[in-house]
């Protein structure tokens, strides 16, 4: 079992930042605003995607491949990849 | 005007906290971020020493679209530029995904704190100093 957010989804920092950006460009409703929070979510994604690297070294890729294909890795009760 | 900026500090406050920034409701949305990175900054001080990653050519591949985007998403680009919204919420709309962004706050802390609460176990189990 993993506690807390981090058994919906592998990094719920970014899944908060990403939706808060997604909201806020979508509340200002301006072009830039959500180009740019579509850009940042983006950059989000691909550096969780490069931290998973460092964690399966760290943690080895049994124990993090497990993890990987129990939770999913940003969007909530989306089937794991 | 660069001029009068240059003379004037204040001006570049007023300039930065332009566009939405300053129009109520949507000056809630800008206030719930600056809150964010304050609450960020100070939680800086006492949480551990994170490891120091080396910039890296595989890094500019996310480091490059967050930083576009973030020019992008400030309210200047938007003031610069000239634009106008396309659609307007009103205002109960506009509390209602202010509220959603708050909720997002809480998402991000208790990430952060499980995420030390896991590092600290970790390193428990592991025998060694606690930080990550």
């Amino acid at each position: 079992m993993t506690p807390g957010p981090y058994g919906l989804v592998r990094h719920p920092i970014y899944t908060g930042l990403i939706a808060g950006m997604l909201v806020t460009g979508v509340a200002v409703g301006t072009v830039t605003a959500m180009l740019g929070a579509v850009l940042i979510s983006l950059g989000m994604w691909l550096k969780a995607r490069m931290e998973e690297g460092f964690l399966t070294a760290e943690l080895g890729a049994d124990a993090y491949g497990s993890y990987c294909r129990r939770v999913p890795m940003l969007i909530p009760f989306l089937p794991p990849t | 005007m660069v001029r009068d900026m240059l003379n004037d500090p204040g001006q570049w406050f007023a300039f930065a906290w332009s566009g939405w920034t300053t129009t109520w409701p949507t000056q809630l949305l800008a206030i719930i971020w600056i809150l964010w990175v304050i609450s960020w900054v100070v939680a800086s001080f006492w949480s551990g020493q994170t490891k120091k990653h080396v910039m890296t050519w595989d890094s500019l591949r996310y480091r490059f679209p967050i930083l576009a985007g973030a020019i992008l998403f400030l309210p200047l680009t938007g003031k610069v530029l000239g634009e106008k919204p396309l659609w307007q919420f009103g205002n109960l709309g506009i509390y209602v995904l202010a509220c959603l962004v708050a909720c997002r706050d809480l998402v991000h802390m208790v990430g952060e704190n499980s995420s030390r609460t896991f590092l600290v176990e970790r390193d428990h189990a592991q025998g060694r100093p606690s930080g990550h």
